[in-house]
This record gives C-alpha cells, sequence and structure tokens, in this order.
C-alpha cells in the first residue's frame, strides 16, 4: 500500500490510535454500573473486599488438628471417666452414670480380660496426641497505617492485621495476595532494633523459626519453614517481608522489597 | 476532566464527587480493562472493582490530580491479576473496525493517515498487558517514566525497558525499521526516534 512502508512511528501516531481504541469500543451502561458501585460502597457487608481463599498448608493443618482434638478430647474424657472408678464388686455403677451396659457389663468385665493398651493411665491424665496447632496469623488491625495499595504490580492489599505478644498489640501487617504467591509485610514501631533480636521476636509472634542468613542489599534474608523473607532497619522501625507461599525466590523478594522507597 | 478538577473532587470525597469522578473516568477505566481481558462481562466486573478499590482508598492517593492514571492502574492490576488467576488468554471479542471521519471524508491524504492510525490502533491491541499499561500511561494519560514508575512502584528501568520493548513489539507487527523502537530520554520526554 503507498506510503505505508514510509510510516513513522511516531509518539502523536501512538496517542491517536489509544484514543480511536478508547472511542471505538462499545461501553456498557454507566447508570447499571455506578448503581452497583454505590450500593456496595453504602453497604458495609458489601464492602468487605474480596478474600482469595487461601488454603496454606497450616490453616489446614489448624482445622485438621482443631477437629482431632475435639474427636480425641471426647475419647479421652469418655475413657477418663471409665477408669476413674475402681472396678470392686462392692461398687455397682448405676446405668446412668456408666452411659453404657450397666452393672451387669461391668461385672463381666474383668481386668485380665483387656488389652494391655486398654489400661487406665495412672494419672488419670487425657493424653492427647495432635500435632502442634499454629496460631492464625493475627487479627483484623482497627486502625491500620497507609498500607501501599499494590505491592509491585503483583500484588494486591488482601487484609490489614496486628499482631499480638501477651494479649498486647505489637507488629502491624499487611497480607499481599498474588496469582501465585501470598506475602507479609511487618513493620514494627521499636527503632534502632538490632535484625536478629527483631527477627528472634517477630518468630515467636508468629511461631515461625525465623532463621538469620546472608545479607543482601540493605536486607538480611533468613529462612523458614520452606520459604524465605526479608528484614531491615529503617528509620521508623524494622521490616520483614515474609513469602508465605514459598514459592518467590529472594531475589525476587528484594526486588519487590527495594519498591516499597 | 482537568487534573484540577479531578484533584478537587478526590478532596472532596463525598457521594456526589465520587459520581462526577465515575462519570469522567468510567469510559476509559472500562477502555482500559477492555483492552486487557477482551470481554465486556468481566470488563464490567473489573471496572467495577477498580472503582470501588479507588474510592476505599483514596486517602491513599498522593497526588489527587493523577486520579485517572491511578485508577488507570488498579484497573489493569486487577485484569492482569484476573488473567493470571484465570490461567488463559481470553481471546474473544474482535476489535471493531472504526471509520474516521477523515476517511469517510475520502482525501487520500487524510484516508492514508486513518489507514496509519489503524494499523496502530491494531498492532497497540496485540501488547502483552505490562506493556499494554505503561503505554497507556504515558501516551494517554501524559505520565513522564519517574510518574509512572512511582505509581506502578517499580524502577524507573523497569519502565523504560517496558516502552522500549513495546515500541519494539509495535513497530515488529507493523514491520517498520529498528529505527523506529526508540528510547525515551531521561524524565519521560517522548525523544527522538533514531532513525
Amino acid at each position: 500500500m503507498p506510503g505505508i512502508e514510509k510510516m513513522k512511528l511516531t509518539d502523536e501516531l501512538i496517542r491517536e490510535a489509544l484514543q480511536r481504541e478508547i472511542d471505538s469500543i462499545n461501553i456498557p451502561s454507566a447508570d447499571k454500573a455506578w448503581i452497583g458501585i454505590e450500593a456496595k460502597l453504602a453497604d458495609p457487608r458489601l464492602l468487605r473486599p474480596v478474600k482469595r481463599r487461601v488454603y496454606t498448608w497450616y490453616r489446614m493443618a489448624t482445622v485438621a488438628a482443631a477437629c482431632l482434638l475435639v474427636v480425641l478430647g471426647a475419647a479421652g474424657l469418655f475413657r477418663a471417666t471409665q477408669f476413674s472408678a475402681p472396678l470392686a464388686d462392692s461398687e455397682m455403677i448405676a446405668d446412668s452414670e456408666m452411659g453404657f451396659g450397666g452393672a451387669d457389663d461391668m461385672a463381666a468385665l474383668q481386668v485380665e480380660d483387656l488389652p494391655a493398651e486398654a489400661e487406665a493411665p495412672k494419672d488419670n491424665s487425657v493424653r492427647i496426641f495432635v500435632e502442634e496447632i499454629p496460631p492464625p496469623l493475627g487479627e483484623k488491625d482497627p486502625l491500620p497505617p497507609d498500607w501501599p495499595l499494590l505491592l509491585t504490580d503483583d500484588y494486591a492489599l488482601g487484609e490489614a492485621i496486628i499482631l499480638f505478644a501477651g494479649g498486647e498489640p505489637f507488629y502491624q501487617g499487611a497480607l499481599y495476595y498474588g496469582a501465585d504467591a501470598h506475602l507479609l509485610l511487618v513493620k514494627s514501631a521499636v527503632v534502632d532494633e538490632e535484625l536478629v533480636p527483631f527477627l528472634d521476636h517477630l518468630g515467636r509472634h508468629l511461631q515461625l523459626d525465623l532463621l538469620p542468613g546472608e545479607k543482601k542489599e540493605e536486607f538480611i534474608v533468613f529462612t523458614f519453614e520452606e520459604s524465605s523473607g526479608l528484614a531491615r532497619q529503617t528509620a521508623d522501625g524494622n521490616q520483614a517481608l515474609l513469602d508465605l507461599s514459598g514459592s518467590i525466590s529472594s531475589e525476587e523478594l528484594v526486588n519487590t522489597a527495594l519498591t516499597l522507597d | 476532566m482537568e487534573p484540577n478538577q479531578a484533584a478537587q473532587l478526590v478532596r472532596q470525597n463525598n457521594n456526589d464527587s465520587r459520581r462526577a469522578l465515575f462519570e469522567a473516568y468510567y469510559k476509559r477505566t472500562f477502555a482500559v480493562a477492555y483492552q486487557i481481558l477482551r470481554r465486556r462481562e468481566n470488563a464490567e466486573d473489573i471496572t467495577q472493582d477498580a472503582f470501588i478499590k479507588a474510592f476505599q482508598n483514596l486517602n491513599q492517593l498522593q497526588d489527587a490530580a493523577k486520579f485517572g492514571a491511578w485508577l488507570a492502574v488498579i484497573a489493569s492490576n486487577l485484569a492482569r491479576n484476573y488473567l493470571k488467576r484465570e490461567k488463559r488468554i481470553l481471546l474473544t471479542d474482535e476489535i471493531p473496525a472504526f471509520e474516521s471521519a477523515e476517511s469517510r471524508a475520502g482525501t487520500e491524504e487524510s484516508a492514508l493517515r486513518s489507514l496509519e492510525i489503524e494499523r496502530v490502533r491494531k498492532a497497540i491491541s496485540s501488547l502483552p498487558p505490562d506493556q499494554y499499561q505503561v503505554v497507556v500511561l504515558q501516551y494517554y494519560h501524559d505520565l513522564k517514566v519517574d510518574e509512572i514508575a512511582r505509581l506502578l512502584k517499580i524502577r524507573s528501568g523497569t519502565v523504560k525497558s517496558r516502552l522500549f520493548r513495546a515500541r519494539q513489539k509495535l513497530a515488529a507487527f507493523l514491520e517498520l525499521d529498528d529505527g523506529s523502537a526508540c528510547l525515551t530520554d531521561e524524565g519521560g520526554d517522548r525523544g527522538r526516534c533514531q532513525e
């Protein structure tokens, strides 16, 4: 086509093309869209941010362990009540107290009939075999600071939380959700605190062993579970950025953290 | 809408001012989302979500006059995240052909110009979302490189790199010379094509 081969890709051309692009799009009804927006802004229930379900291992473990705790606790209590009274001929326990069989069954039950592992524990304690239940990360922060709405262009602010120590709020945090990874950004209000004790203290809050490692740029890289994080000192207190999903390299984490400046 | 006007409305932050901002920016915000998603219903949802997010976080906007660009960033990020979650490219709606007044008027020069613009428009629609985002911010919202970097919370070098790759891609799509993909100057000036 004549003249086309001489076309120069000028800024003006790009600008006009973009304007034409926007003009060409068939825009749906603005009124309908505004009604939806107004309704959501007016109704606090609808204002709750859409939380992407994060099925991290510790949340699943928490649910599983809680169910196991209920089941084992009930079973243990039941067993404890069975063996708390001595099996003596002179003591006939009423049906209602036993909850099963009753006196006839008790009379028939001989200790030597029971397998060894069914013997009552000597101290009547209930033994629960359950994995350590990791606590939730924190509670919703009622007065969050100005967390960035976006962390690079891959992570959007999900929720602001507050981490407690001994019942007192200590660290403020923000959870960021991306398509393949989730980050926790933590700020401490304590200034001039060394990073190693900061990580130790933070780790106890999170019930994670945060192991300091090498230095990268102005950060200390630390590891936990099979994931990593970064910590640094700032004029306003220490900061930490944790990769909760274990899917980001420390280099990517550094690049993400550098955008916080 | 003039930036000063937008800034005033942002500062007011009441229902009327939000409605005025919505009326002013709805079309271009929808266009940004649509350009990435290429599906009307998804773009409608993303546009709504972008406005809601913006209105809920107006206090985080550092420069109220840049509301339009900030909103475009929110919408494009939401759209990109949606694409990533869905893990598919939504190849749908055809790009409607645009018949400009010039081409209808019939002069050869204007018809040629219109054809060039149409070619560039199609080329822009082929850009990946991250490059499209910076192209829109620079050429449609007239932001400089450092302003784009601040808004997207990335480095200026990354912005320049994306702009350069976008221009390279456009030049390749349009089958132009290598010199047509020129770097922007420091500070965001458009720069001259090195030909």
